[in-house]
């Protein structure tokens, strides 16, 4: 740890973000990358090894084919040993790595402790003793004030207020239902006597300017000759409903009379 | 399968440059396509016009109806290519002549998306990782000529994305950063 440290944070850095340790990193890559390339190399040469001991079985040259198997047995035991090499070069390699990231961390680590320590300088341990003193008077001040102010009152006193402000937010949720039921009363006589008026009226005016009219429509005229006469007192009869009942009855008479006797005398007129 | 000629690479007129400016500029366009696809899809990032012609190479020479493209309407093409951004001469004479049938830009581009896939930005890198490592194998960079690369990594030095520098016995190697 202690070399890795002189490589990457003494000497400086070269270039533009290029330190001492990339260019050991990159020593060490390139000489993996040429590991590899004779990695390949050898393979190719045992495949050549190979093929020529499989010509010579072929043409029973017991002896060439041996010596080409010892061949290919050295490469082969070159390649472990170039393998062991790799692995050691990318376990260099990672370790480096390693160690930058470790140094960078404990970069980053000895910033935050001094930030940490300058927000620390700015308050002292006594004067948060004696912040947090003074606040704990205070509050035990407003305490004081909030008993006194309580005081005025008796327990039972307060119960009793309690109770009455419970009350007030019952009421306050207990209205009356609305209701949603049909209404009772009977319009069923009201609607034709409304009706009625505007169908007589044309009838009437139709009447008046044809004097002679056939038996037939004589026979209808009377009860609507009635009704026309008396729509008055009929609506008024049904508006108010609160109207006493002898108003009501001595103008149920009146008009009873007034049936009876109009439709005589518009038959007699008509005859 | 090898690569697939076009149809206009069959035609007679197409081997002589044209005389009218407008015929020209479009017969100019299509064999600045051709060699684009062919060395896209053969991966030549480099041609030595006198060595292709010398070889009756077959980008220039159509054995079909026997035509062939001189010294001169070669090099009128590639100055046409190098104008575009396509290429660039490798030497004063115009011989050799490097093609780009992807912007060095667009190879930056690449480069770069692989390496921060694969999270390697802040470490080095040998060039000959990226062009024959194994974690490179299914980039379309993989083999990407040497020039090339060289040239698509200043854009990202440019860029300040990476850094090209030399170890002790003068081997490149190329740092990446994040931004």
């Amino acid at each position: 740890m202690g070399v890795f440290y002189s490589f990457c944070g003494g000497e400086g850095r070269k270039g533009n973000g290029i330190s001492n340790t990339d260019k050991a990193v990159l020593d060490l890559k390139v000489q993996r990358d040429k590991l590899k390339q004779y990695q390949v190399q050898i393979n190719i040469v045992i495949q050549k090894e190979i093929e020529i001991a499989k010509e010579c079985t072929k043409t029973k040259k017991r002896n060439q084919a041996l010596l080409a198997l010892k061949k290919k047995k050295y490469q082969e035991k070159l390649l472990d040993d170039t393998n062991q090499n790799l692995i050691n070069i990318q376990e260099m390699i990672s370790k480096i790595e390693l160690a930058e990231f470790q140094v960078k961390i404990f970069d980053s680590l000895k910033k935050g402790n001094t930030a940490l320590n300058a927000l620390q300088k700015e308050m002292s341990l006594e004067d948060v003793e004696n912040l947090m003193a003074e606040t704990e008077d205070a509050i035990a001040y407003q305490n004081e004030i909030s008993a006194a102010l309580a005081g005025q009152f008796s327990p039972e006193e307060e119960d009793s207020l309690l109770e009455e402000l419970e009350a007030m937010e019952k009421q306050m949720t207990q209205f009356p239902k609305v209701p949603n039921n049909k209404l009772d009363v009977n319009l069923d006589h009201i609607i034709p006597a409304v009706e009625q008026p505007t169908k007589q009226a044309v009838q009437i005016g139709g009447e008046s300017s044809t004097s002679t009219t056939s038996t037939s429509k004589v026979e209808v005229e009377p009860e609507q000759l009635v009704n026309v006469e008396d729509i008055k007192p009929i609506d008024v009869d049904q508006d108010d409903d609160i109207q006493e009942e002898e108003q009501e009855e001595e103008e149920e008479e009146e008009i009873e009379k007034v049936v009876k006797e109009k439709p005589k005398k518009q038959l007699e007129m008509a005859m | 399968m090898s690569f697939q000629f076009p149809s206009y690479y069959s035609r007679e007129p197409f081997f002589t440059i044209q005389p009218v400016l407008n015929t020209r500029k479009k017969q100019l366009e299509m064999w600045i396509d051709l060699v684009l696809s062919y060395c896209r899809y053969n991966k030549v990032y480099e041609i030595d016009i006198n060595e292709y012609i010398k070889k009756d190479h077959k980008l220039f020479y159509n054995e079909k109806i026997n035509r062939r493209l001189s010294n001169e309407s070669t090099k009128i093409i590639f100055e046409e290519m190098i104008e575009i951004g396509n290429g660039e001469w490798l030497d004063k004479d115009k011989n050799r002549v490097m093609v780009w049938w992807r912007k060095p830009e667009e190879w930056a581009t690449l480069i770069y998306k692989w390496v921060l896939d694969s999270g390697q930005t802040n470490q080095v890198l040998t060039l000959w990782e990226i062009q024959k490592g194994d974690d490179t194998k299914n980039q379309e960079f993989y083999d990407l000529d040497t020039n090339v690369l060289i040239k698509s990594l200043k854009v990202l030095e440019k860029q300040s994305k990476a850094q090209v520098f030399q170890g002790t016995d003068s081997n490149l190697g190329v740092k990446f950063f994040s931004i």
